[in-house]
């Protein structure tokens, strides 16, 4: 091997794709090569539903960008495209950069092996030349759908051709281990390093049957033959880098809110499966009943949130997940937990809606329905995480919030979030964060009021085994002393109370919104929330290199809103930005709600998350105009 | 609960401390009940709070959670901890109370249309699922709290403010539904023997798992010609001497047959 790749590396990241059909494991080996990208240094993202081509039964697509900063989106272009089947493969080139990158397997005569038995007469093949196998017709003659990929590439491409079948039979005796050997031409053309590799090899396939040394046998025999028989021309390659990334770990937002919810003793979970929230129940359902606690599936969205309200006033933490309509189920109880000051946190992982909608492509639509979903007057905490790392951080402060000011949390995440796998640090939660309750003191007994109106909005809450705590809490409007009332003071007095607890948690325990890029006047503010802000920030990363007047302010708290600090950055914007992946424009609709300035708007219904690109053409465009 | 500060516990309330002390429980609150007089829920309450007190079980330890409905203001009216929560919804709830607290008692109380109208859904899986709580269901077959619609109990034909030409649809079996699901206590009663119901609800407590007590009360204000007291009175009778509630075919030969017995129709112990 020779050529001119030079350690770039390549200015921002690489995005590259494992490409096959379903039996090719080409998501098994997307693992394996983010795992050691990662391992040496490397930020990572991945997002394996990504793009939304993705379509039919089969077809399998592991998405990754890694890069050597901190990165929280994907791009929009692919620089590295490996096929494991050319036919779906063929699909993804019109998403490849106009200078990427094809690794394919170069057969013989042509021939699509991918759906060739184990057991299939070899001499068979070869006698009838280029053809197909397939099970139902045997061999035939290729067909345009059966062509090799090579025949598709744009001027500007690399190309090269692997027998990745031949190798994978000579080393494993079968050709499923394609996966494997295609991981040993990666590591040699662009120069990942050989160590990490194996040891993820050995972690990912060693306890599996087949033994672990033809495996690294195949991965070997992938990247001598590259070595001994491939000139690289292309530009791109890695490095093991000297930085130390012991405390990161892999971990996609579904993983990062359960594994919060563990870490807050959260001991009763409640949930009804739905893409793309179903998998925080599937860890928890393993890993909590190790931490005395249970998980129940239940018959519905309103039952698991009729759990969690239960498990809440018996002075538990529990929580319930869910995706758009689920949580449509949930709106009554929703209203019932701000009436009766109960805590709870309910996970809303958003998808395409309404209705059953897009099940498996990501959004941000659920907004409206998380900030005002309920009958009647109700205040509640909405906070939205932009990474899987404050995926974990907000998922415990929802907790905190929750039982601190007994009203419900709703975590706002959506399908990108929670099944993108990013490296993660995760930042230790405060001792002081997992008990939040205000206890009743010895003067509070002497006529306990669990309603009681207090300056705060706060009323200090018994909880079921303290002798004296005793209360009927209720959907229905309440006075101090908890009898169910309907005259206009006692509900001016309680609605008050109600908002007011919500203007202490603004005033205590919402953090400034983050302001990054240049200070002072700006021709170009960004403003976002969600999973786009990965994108803003990875957009702005490279427009400030480029010395331009722009900056950004990441909301996290949607409800309640730091007023003064949004409007101060808003004072500072000529033109401000809100992209999000609505069509209505849920957010800016929400802060015109707040705010006279003018918002631009940049909406998307994708069916796939906002890139780091086209942010950064729309903010280059507002510039310019 | 080893994350929660456990706050002292206060005795500010001399009086309670003495009645605790005499061995009598209290668990009238200063609320007095608004039902109308005359109503078959006042009963069932005081069998209620009569079992409560004769098991011993404090009122702090004590977790009542009803729906909406006339029943639904049942824990306004007693000491405890009490969530009167949504139309339907107190089923779920008690569940996720007892998960979250074992060592706490908690009831369940629902009306015919709150359980078996529109929270009918959580029936068959609570009782799958099978927690340690005690449902009872309020049953006056007809909608109390709004005014005198029909309910999944009103017999068809009936005529009711919601259907004046008579209710279309035949109306449902809790005992046969329960003891279908497999609900391992299975009891009914009728509000007008209190003796007979604090004995039930005794038992239902006891119970280990999820015990279901269907009661049969008059709603004397807007049903004025089904469960009349003096109506149930005569429909009702006690199951007969030497029946066996552990036999689950005859519980259901009792749940299927035309005649209404009362007593525990089915109780499978705990193994
Ligand atoms: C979601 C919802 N729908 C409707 C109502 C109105 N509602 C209140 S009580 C009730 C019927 C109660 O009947 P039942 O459960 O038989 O109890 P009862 O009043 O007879 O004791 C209805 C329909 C409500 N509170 N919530
Ligand atoms: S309306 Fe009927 S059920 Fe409700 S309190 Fe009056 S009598 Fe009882």
């Amino acid at each position: 091997m020779g050529g001119k790749g030079s350690p770039l590396t390549y200015e921002k990241s690489l995005t590259i794709e494992i490409c096959g059909s379903s039996g090719d494991r080409a998501l098994a080996a997307g693992e394996i090569l983010i795992k050691t990208l990662s391992d040496i240094g490397y930020h990572v993202i991945s997002f394996d539903a990504y793009p939304a081509e993705i379509r039919g039964f089969g077809k399998t697509v592991a998405h990754m960008r890694a890069g050597r900063e901190f990165m929280l989106s994907l791009s929009r272009k692919v620089d590295i495209l490996i096929s494991l089947s050319d036919r779906y493969a063929i699909e993804q080139l019109r998403n490849l950069n106009d200078e990427g990158v094809v690794l394919f397997d170069n057969r013989p005569n042509n021939v699509v092996y991918e759906d060739l038995p184990h057991d299939a007469d070899q001499t068979e093949a070869h006698r009838l030349g280029p053809g197909v196998y397939t099970e139902k017709e045997g061999w035939k003659t290729p067909t345009k759908d059966d062509v090799s990929i090579a025949g598709h590439l744009g001027p500007g491409m690399y190309l090269y051709g692997i027998p990745l079948y031949q190798l994978s039979q000579k080393t494993t005796n079968e050709s499923r281990s394609r996966n494997i050997v295609v991981l040993g031409a990666v590591a040699a053309l662009f120069n990942v390093p050989e160590k990490e590799f194996i040891n993820n090899l050995t972690a990912k396939l060693g306890k599996k049957d087949k033994s672990i040394e033809s495996i690294i046998a195949a991965f070997e025999e992938g990247r001598r033959y590259v070595i001994e028989n491939i000139v690289k021309l292309d530009p791109y390659s890695f490095e093991k880098l000297s930085v130390d990334r012991k405390s990161y770990r892999l971990m996609d937002g579904n993983k990062a809110v359960a594994q919060a919810a563990i870490d807050m003793g959260c001991k009763l979970y409640a949930g009804y499966p739905i893409t793309p929230a179903t998998k925080i129940m599937e860890i928890l359902s393993d890993e909590l009943p190790r931490h005395g606690g249970v998980v129940v599936q239940t018959e519905d969205e309103i039952s698991a949130i009729g759990h969690v309200t239960g498990a809440g006033f018996a002075g538990v933490r529990a929580m319930t997940a869910t995706s758009g309509p689920g949580f449509c189920l949930m709106t009554e109880f929703i209203g019932y937990n701000v009436m009766s000051e109960n805590p709870i946190v309910v996970v809303d992982s958003q998808r395409g809606g309404p209705a059953t909608g897009l099940p498996t492509k990501t959004e941000q639509s659920d907004l409206n329905h998380a900030l005002f979903a309920g009958n009647g007057d109700t205040p509640r905490i909405v906070v939205a995480p932009t990474s899987a790392k404050e995926c974990y951080q907000w998922t415990a402060e929802a907790f905190y919030l929750a039982e601190k000011y007994q009203t419900p949390v709703i975590v706002l995440m959506d399908l990108f979030l929670s099944l993108s796998v990013r490296n993660v640090s995760l930042d230790p939660i405060p001792d002081y964060k997992k008990g939040g309750n205000k206890f009743p003191t010895q003067e509070d007994m002497k006529l306990y009021l669990r309603q009681k109106i207090t300056d705060d909005g706060v009323s200090p809450r018994a909880l079921p085994g303290l002798e004296n705590g005793y209360q009927a809490v209720s959907g229905l409007e309440q006075n101090e002393y908890g009898t169910p009332v309907y005259d206009e003071l006692s509900h001016t007095r309680m609605t008050e109370k109600r908002f007011r607890k919500i203007q202490t948690a603004l005033e205590n325990d919402v953090p400034l919104p983050q302001r990054i890029g240049v200070s002072g006047r700006v021709k170009v503010g960004v403003i976002s929330w969600g999973s786009t802000t990965g994108a803003v920030m990875d957009a702005l990363d490279s427009i400030l290199k480029q010395g331009k007047s722009v900056a950004m302010l990441k909301v996290i708290v949607i409800n309640p809103l730091r007023e003064k600090e949004i409007q101060a950055f808003f004072d500072d914007c000529e033109k401000v930005l809100v992209p999000e992946l609505n069509y209505e424009g849920q957010f800016a609709n929400w802060l015109s709600m707040h705010f006279q300035k003018k918002l631009y708007r940049y909406n998307k219904v994708a069916a796939r998350p906002i890139t780091h690109d086209e942010i950064e053409e729309e903010i280059n465009r507002l510039l310019e105009e | 609960m080893d994350h929660y500060v456990k706050p002292e516990v206060y005795y500010p309330d001399e009086d309670i401390r003495q009645v605790r002390e005499k061995g009598i429980l209290q668990y009238r609150s200063e609320r007095l009940p608004t039902w109308c007089p005359g109503c078959g829920y006042f009963g069932i309450e005081t069998a209620l709070t009569n079992a409560l007190s004769s098991l011993g079980i404090m009122p702090k330890d004590l977790i009542i959670v009803s729906g909406i409905g006339c029943v639904g203001r049942y824990p306004f009216f007693v000491r405890g901890y009490g969530m009167h929560t949504l139309h339907g919804r107190a089923l779920p709830v008690a569940s996720g109370a007892k998960l979250a607290r074992q060592e706490l008692t908690v009831l369940a109380l629902i009306g015919d249309g709150d359980g078996l109208g529109i929270g009918a859904g959580h029936l068959p899986h609570t009782i799958r699922r099978n927690p340690d709580i005690t449902c009872v269901l309020f049953d006056n077959a007809i909608y109390g709290l709004t005014k005198g619609q029909t309910s999944p109990m009103t017999p068809q034909h009936q005529v009711t403010r919601s259907h004046p030409q008579g209710n279309p649809d035949p109306r449902m079996n809790p005992v046969l539904l329960a003891l279908s699901y497999g609900a391992t206590y299975v009891a009914r009663g009728f509000a007008g023997a209190p003796d007979e119901m604090q004995n039930l609800y005794e038992e239902g407590i006891k119970h280990k798992g999820f015990s279901f007590i269907h009661i049969m009360s008059p709603c004397v204000t807007f049903d004025k010609v089904n469960y009349l007291y003096e109506n149930l009175r005569k429909w009702v009778r006690p199951l007969p001497q030497g029946y066996d509630s552990g036999s689950l075919d005859r519980a259901f030969d009792v749940a299927r047959g035309t005649e209404v017995f009362t007593g525990v129709i089915y109780n499978k112990p705990f193994l």
